[in-house]
């Protein structure tokens, strides 16, 4: 039997300091090692960030999943994450993808920015469709420019 | 492994090759004590002649000397049920063979090799569920199902052998890793759950420490980390944020998302802890310092040593006390509100130690009920306050306090009954209070317990009402036929205090329950409490809580006064 497909999504806040190169050169060795990785477990997803917030989305097994969560959930660049939701999917929505990262330019970011802008924002209240949603256009998009 | 041949004293004895020898056999003995396979040397019977520390545990044997001289086949048949007639047949048998075999604490692979008519050598590794990742080079913790006793015997051989070397300033540290919650995971969503939880957190673990770093699984929530950091105590305290950190972070378990965290307690040889054999029990001091809380780091403290000798003492003295006499009972008068006349008192317990002098029953009732001594405390206080109410005025009633343990265990509608029978005291002039604590334990037993206490005339209060989960099916569902207002509702002067005082007084009233409010103190909140409707109250403004011999001033005696 083969197994179920899920789909992960989580927000965490982002531990990395520094400047936006900083913050661009950790994502950089960040999306290398999840791409590798991914691929080698059958996992597809997006990534999208800024220098407070990651929102990311896993496609794949549900072991295959775990297995990477447990993997981010011991790296010390973002903390604080939390579980929008974790459920079976019918089909790939980031398909060819091991990781799609949203470009900082596009405007789907700059929602994302604004989105999470103001003081205490508490990752436990972003809406997990909402985000998404956000990646899904943000892959349509760009897909087709 | 000490050697007999002790240098001191004597001539320089052995030849170069012998030392030599002994070197190596040392050097060899020491790496299978710390290998994670198991490892031993069997005659050709299976009757082990040597072993090491991880095949001593994966057997479960209580210690070495246990296992040698024992036959490996049938210790191991009982670890492995469903692999023991293989195992005996392998032993039993004299060709080499290789194994694979299951027991709840996982799959090993076992290599017998038997030259012939020799020794032979079983070799024992752990093999992992599904696809090895290349990461884990190490399996720091297989120790499901492994009693407690052997991973601390382990834990203290690790701490012995340990011997400081590399650079730089090395000292050896302990973190106890205690995880709040687990329990409730176990519970909740099974021990397959519960077991790979520990897996991950084995894991977690393994990512902060450092390479030679020792992980080990005490047994239930606790895990135990060796650790020879740099500067201390800072680099053991940062170590242990991130244990914190890292272990309170969401774990996805089996399609369950899980959260927990960790207290840490640490001790650090050499800064704070003088000797080794005083590690663990340091550590366990501090982290027990924070237990109960949601996680944490702390360092061992000298003062949390005398902190806990002085709650040893407590339990001693405690345990005494009752045989000492040094319990006593204070009255705090009660008032009808509508005559201002004295209808009652609450019966507080005082302990007065020789050791400790004044306690606080907010101290000593909690060890009390925890040493299981409350029983014997309840009882002395229902005796001595129905004994002491049968020489008052027939319209005076006593209150006495009755805790939950009480319910739980022991006889308390007996000794009830016989407090009443000995003291001669009409059964409607003793009230006894409850908290709300008492009924969240949903126990048939407890509601039986107020029935027959109910059916013998006595009145039953609610303690403390409001301050606790308060469900109005308290109210319905349990005979009462008092709720006592907490101070903090009658001492808050503000308007929604003042408005939630008067909306529980008509609750009261409607559903036929008499009130009494606590913790009275100014002329404002009696004019309040009154204006309110309720019946009584108790109270500074009052009355403190004064022991017997002063009760004359409130009370006439139908009897001729002791004193």
């Amino acid at each position: 039997m083969q197994d179920s497909l899920y789909r992960l999504l989580y927000v965490s806040r982002s531990s990395i300091g520094g400047d936006a190169t900083d913050l661009r050169r950790e994502v950089d060795s960040i999306l290398e090692v999840a791409r590798r990785n991914n691929a080698a477990a059958g996992i597809t997803g997006a990534l999208m960030f800024n220098a407070r917030f990651f929102a990311q989305a896993l496609e794949g097994s549900q072991q295959a999943i775990e297995r990477i969560f447990e993997n981010i959930q011991c790296d010390l660049r973002h903390g604080s994450a939390t579980i929008l939701s974790f459920e079976p999917i019918e089909e790939r929505a980031f398909l060819n993808w091991h990781m799609a990262c949203v470009d900082q330019e596009s405007a789907v970011l700059r929602a994302f920015n604004e989105l999470t802008e103001g003081p205490e924002l508490d990752p436990a209240n972003f809406d997990g469709a909402e985000i998404f949603e956000m990646l899904q256009t943000y892959l349509r998009e760009s897909h087709a420019a | 492994m000490n050697s007999s041949q002790s240098p001191v004293g004597g001539e320089p004895t052995g030849s170069a090759p012998s030392d030599a020898a002994n070197t190596a056999d040392g050097m060899l003995a020491e790496l299978l004590g710390q290998a994670r396979f198991g490892f031993a040397v069997t005659d050709a019977i299976g009757v082990v002649q040597m072993i090491n520390a991880a095949l001593v545990c994966t057997a479960q044997w209580p210690s070495d000397d246990a296992a040698i001289g024992s036959l490996l086949g049938e210790q191991m048949a009982k670890g492995f049920p469903t692999a023991a007639s293989r195992l005996q047949a392998t032993f039993a048998g004299s060709e080499s063979r290789s194994l694979c075999i299951d027991s709840p604490a996982g799959r090993y692979l076992l290599h017998v090799a038997a030259p012939q008519g020799g020794l032979r050598t079983v070799l024992m590794c752990p093999l992992a569920d599904g696809p090895i990742e290349e990461s884990s080079g190490l399996v720091p913790v297989l120790t499901h199902g492994r009693s407690n006793l052997i991973n601390q015997q382990l834990l203290d051989r690790a701490i012995g052998q340990w011997s400081p070397g590399g650079p730089g300033p090395r000292s050896l540290v302990l973190l106890l890793v205690s995880l709040n919650r687990f329990n409730g995971v176990n519970d909740t969503l099974g021990y397959d759950v519960g077991d790979a939880l520990l897996d991950l957190v084995a894991k977690r673990l393994q990512s902060i420490t450092r390479e030679g770093d020792m992980i080990m699984h005490l047994g239930g929530n606790e895990f135990a980390v060796l650790s020879t950091t740099g500067q201390q105590p800072t680099g053991a305290l940062s170590v242990g944020k991130r244990i914190a950190d890292l272990i309170g972070r969401v774990f996805l378990v089996k399609g369950h998302q899980v959260h927990i965290d960790a207290s840490v307690g640490i001790a650090v040889l050499d800064g704070g802890t003088g000797q080794r054999s005083d590690l663990v029990r340091h550590a366990d001091l501090a982290v027990r310092s924070i237990k109960g809380t949601s996680g944490g780091v702390r360092l061992f403290d000298p003062k949390m040593q005398d902190t806990a000798v002085r709650q040893r003492e407590l339990e001693i003295a405690l345990r005494r006390a009752l045989v000492l006499n040094e319990f006593v009972l204070h009255y705090q008068p009660q008032l009808d509100l509508s005559t201002q006349q004295v209808i009652g008192f609450e019966a507080l317990i005082r302990w007065q130690s020789g050791q400790h002098g004044m306690v606080s029953p907010a101290d000593f009732i909690p060890l009390a009920e925890q040493l299981g001594e409350i029983n014997a405390i309840g009882e002395w206080t229902v005796r001595t306050a129905c004994a002491e109410a049968a020489r008052w005025p027939s319209h005076i009633s006593i209150a006495v306090n009755v805790s939950p343990v009480q319910f739980e265990r022991g006889d308390l509608v007996g000794v009830i009954r016989s407090a009443l029978t000995d003291s001669g005291l009409p059964p409607e002039r003793l009230e006894i209070e409850i908290t709300e604590g008492l009924l969240l334990s949903d126990s048939p037993t407890v509601l039986e317990q107020l029935r027959a206490l109910q059916a013998m005339g006595l009145g039953v209060a609610l303690d403390d009402f409001g301050t606790g989960f308060s469900s109005l099916s308290y109210l319905s569902s349990f005979p009462f036929c008092k709720l006592k207002i907490d101070r903090s509702f009658v001492q808050d002067e503000s308007d929604r205090a003042q408005a939630l005082v008067r909306s529980i007084l008509a609750l009261a009233k409607s559903l036929g329950l008499t009130t009494l409010a606590e913790g009275v103190e100014t002329e404002q909140q009696h004019r309040a409490l009154i204006e309110g409707g309720c019946d009584s109250a108790q109270g500074f403004l009052f009355g403190r809580p004064i022991p017997v011999d002063r009760l004359g001033d409130l009370i006439p005696r139908t009897e001729g006064s002791p004193a």
